[in-house]
C-alpha cells in the first residue's frame, strides 16, 4: 500500500545481537495497513410471508440478510452494527522471499461483537513465478470471497448475498500460486488444500439458537484467473467432505449428513466470473454452482451488474439470483435481488456508497416475500 | 497578523509551485538498467507494475519501483496502467489483503529512483523525462 507505514526494527535486531540472544544481521521490515467500513442500513418496506427466518426471537423482522456468512441482518430501524467492520493487517518480511502476514477483523457477527484472526500465514517465493503459502487464509470459493471484507476494493456496499452466503470463509492449509504473462495474458492460478472446523457458525445462528459447528475436511481447490487489458475471467472449483454438529445436552452431535449416510458427505463449489473494465464501463458477472450430493441437494446462483463511471460517480445496477434444489433435483426456493448502487469517490482511499436493494424470496408454493433495504456506507483503506 | 500573513503568503507561493510543477511533470518516461536487453512493451510494463508478472520477456526477474504519491506517479498510472489513483488503490487492496502480489518498492525522489535503477540490473521505474541521465535506459516515452 502506497501509504503503508514502514517501521524498521533495526534497533531491536541490533539490541538482540548486542545481548548475544541472536545472530540476526538483517533488519526485519514490518509494514501494516488496514481497511474498514462504517455501514448503516434499514429495511424500509416489507410485504408477504414472514417465515421466521432469520430467528424472530433474536431479530425484529421483517429483515434483510446482508451477509449470511457473518450473520449480518438489518431490521426496520437504522443500524450500523450488522456490517460495519475494521481490519488491520501486518506483514513481517524476513528476507526478499520469506514473510509472515497476520490480519485481525473486528465486527458484530450475528449480533455479537467479535474479533477474529482472518489471516495468519507464511509466504515463501520459490521463484519469481511460484509462491508457496502455509497457514490460515480466506477461502477463495468465488471471485470476491477472499476480499469480501474489503468493501473499498469493490463497487457495491456488499457482495450480492445470493452468490456469497456460505458457512465457511477461512481455511487452514497450504497453497501454491503461479503468476506469469503468457501470450499477453496475465495468468494467475492457485492450488490449495486444507481444512476448516468452524465453531459457532454465524449462518446457523440465523435460524438456530443452539451452537452449530461446521467441518470441511479433505478440502482442495484450484482457481485460474486471466486478465488482458479490460477483460478479467476467473474460474474456481473447491471440493471437501462436510459435516455439521449441533450442541445438545450430551455435547456436539452430528446432524448433517444423517448418521445413517456416514460421517461426512461430499460437496463441490464451482464458479465462473467474467468482468469488464473498459474505460468507464464496468461489467460484473458471476455464476455459482454448489453440489452437496443427494443428502443435501444443490444450489445455483448468479450475479450480473453494469455500471458507468462519470468522474467521481459510479452508478451501477446489479441483479442476482439464488436457486435451491432438493436431493432429487426438485426446485425448492428462488431468491432474487435487484440493487441500485451509487458510489462516490471521496478521496483516493475512500468511497461513499448508497445502495437500494429489493429482495424477493419465492417459496414456489404460492407464498413469497419482498424486502427493500436502504444502505449508506463509508469505505476506506489506509 | 504579520505571522499569519507570511504563513498565507507562503501557502500561496507553495500552491503556485505545486501547480506549476504538476503542469511541468506531464512527461513521464519508463527507465531500466542499461544492461537490460529484454524487449519491453507497454502491456508488459503494466503487468509488471500491477504485480501480474515478476519477470521480463527474457525470463529475468523484474524489480519495479514506484515513486511516492504525486504528479509523476499519477501520470504514470493514468498513461501506462490506465487507472486513476483510487482504482489502483482498490486493485492493490485486493492483492494486499488476500495474500496476493506485493506492491512495488517505493522510493522518495527522482534521484533515488535513478540511483536504484542504475545499480540494479532488474530494476524498472519511471521518472520525469527531464531528469533522465546516461546511467539509465529509456524504454518508453
Amino acid at each position: 500500500m502506497a501509504r503503508s507505514k514502514v517501521l524498521k526494527l533495526c534497533r531491536l535486531a541490533a539490541m538482540l545481537s548486542v545481548v548475544g540472544m541472536s545472530n540476526i544481521s538483517q533488519a526485519v521490515d514490518f509494514t501494516y495497513s488496514g481497511f474498514g467500513n462504517i455501514t448503516a442500513g434499514k429495511v424500509f418496506s416489507a410485504t408477504g410471508l414472514e417465515v421466521g427466518f432469520p430467528d424472530n426471537n433474536k431479530w425484529k423482522c421483517p429483515c434483510y440478510i446482508a451477509d449470511y456468512s457473518h450473520g449480518s441482518v438489518y431490521e426496520s430501524r437504522w443500524s450500523i452494527k450488522p456490517e460495519s467492520r475494521f481490519g488491520l493487517q501486518g506483514t513481517a518480511t524476513f528476507t526478499d522471499n520469506l514473510s509472515f502476514t497476520g490480519q485481525v477483523m473486528a465486527r458484530h457477527a450475528a449480533g455479537d461483537a467479535e474479533i477474529a484472526v482472518e489471516l495468519a500465514y507464511l509466504t515463501y517465493n520459490l521463484s519469481p513465478k511460484w509462491t508457496l503459502q502455509a497457514g490460515r487464509k480466506r477461502l477463495p470459493l468465488f471471485f470476491y470471497s477472499d476480499f469480501q471484507d474489503v468493501a473499498f476494493a469493490y463497487n457495491w456496499t456488499r457482495v450480492p448475498p445470493d452468490v456469497y452466503g456460505w458457512p465457511v470463509v477461512n481455511y487452514n492449509g497450504v497453497n501454491l500460486t503461479y503468476r506469469d504473462d503468457i501470450g499477453g495474458w496475465a495468468v494467475k492460478s492457485s492450488a490449495y488444500f486444507g481444512k476448516e472446523h468452524a465453531k459457532e457458525v454465524a449462518i446457523a445462528k440465523l435460524g438456530d439458537p443452539s451452537r452449530v459447528d461446521v467441518h470441511w475436511d479433505n478440502m482442495y481447490g484450484i482457481d485460474l484467473e486471466l486478465n488482458r487489458d479490460w477483460f478479467t475471467m476467473r474460474a474456481s472449483v473447491n471440493k471437501s467432505k462436510q459435516r455439521r454438529l449441533r450442541m445438545g445436552p450430551t455435547g456436539l452431535v452430528q446432524f448433517s449428513p444423517d448418521l445413517s449416510y456416514g460421517k461426512d458427505s461430499p460437496q463441490t463449489y464451482s464458479s465462473l466470473s467474467l468482468n469488464v473494465d473498459k474505460e468507464d464501463l464496468v461489467v460484473r458477472t458471476e455464476f455459482s454452482k454448489i453440489d452437496q450430493s443427494s443428502q443435501r441437494g444443490s444450489y445455483s446462483g448468479y450475479l450480473a451488474g453494469v455500471g458507468y463511471r462519470f468522474g467521481n460517480f459510479l452508478p451501477m445496477v446489479t441483479i442476482s439470483r439464488f436457486n435451491s434444489y432438493s436431493g432429487t433435483g426438485a426446485p425448492i426456493e428462488v431468491d432474487r435481488n435487484i440493487g441500485l448502487t451509487l458510489r462516490y469517490q471521496l478521496s483516493d482511499s475512500s468511497f461513499l456508497k448508497f445502495q437500494l436493494d429489493r429482495s424477493r424470496w419465492d417459496f414456489l408454493n404460492g407464498t413469497d416475500n419482498t424486502r427493500k433495504l436502504a444502505t449508506v456506507s463509508y469505505d476506506f483503506t489506509f | 497578523m504579520n505571522l499569519s500573513f507570511s504563513k498565507s503568503l507562503r501557502c500561496i507561493v507553495l500552491m503556485g509551485v505545486m501547480s506549476f510543477s504538476s503542469l511541468a511533470m506531464a512527461d513521464v518516461v519508463v527507465i531500466v538498467n542499461p544492461a537490460n536487453t529484454a524487449n519491453i512493451d507497454e502491456e508488459q510494463i503494466a503487468k509488471i507494475f500491477l504485480g501480474q508478472t515478476k519477470t521480463f520477456s527474457n525470463g529475468s526477474e523484474a524489480m519495479p519501483v514506484d515513486q511516492k504519491e504525486g504528479a509523476v506517479r499519477e501520470e504514470f498510472g493514468n498513461k501506462l496502467l490506465k487507472k486513476n489513483p483510487a482504482q489502483l488503490k482498490a486493485q492493490w487492496a485486493r492483492q494486499i489483503f488476500t495474500g496476493g502480489a506485493k506492491p512495488p518498492k517505493e522510493l522518495g525522489s527522482d534521484d533515488e529512483v535513478l540511483k536504484f535503477v542504475a545499480s540494479n540490473p532488474g530494476a524498472i521505474a519511471y521518472i520525469d523525462a527531464s531528469k533522465v541521465n546516461k546511467s539509465v535506459k529509456v524504454v518508453k516515452h
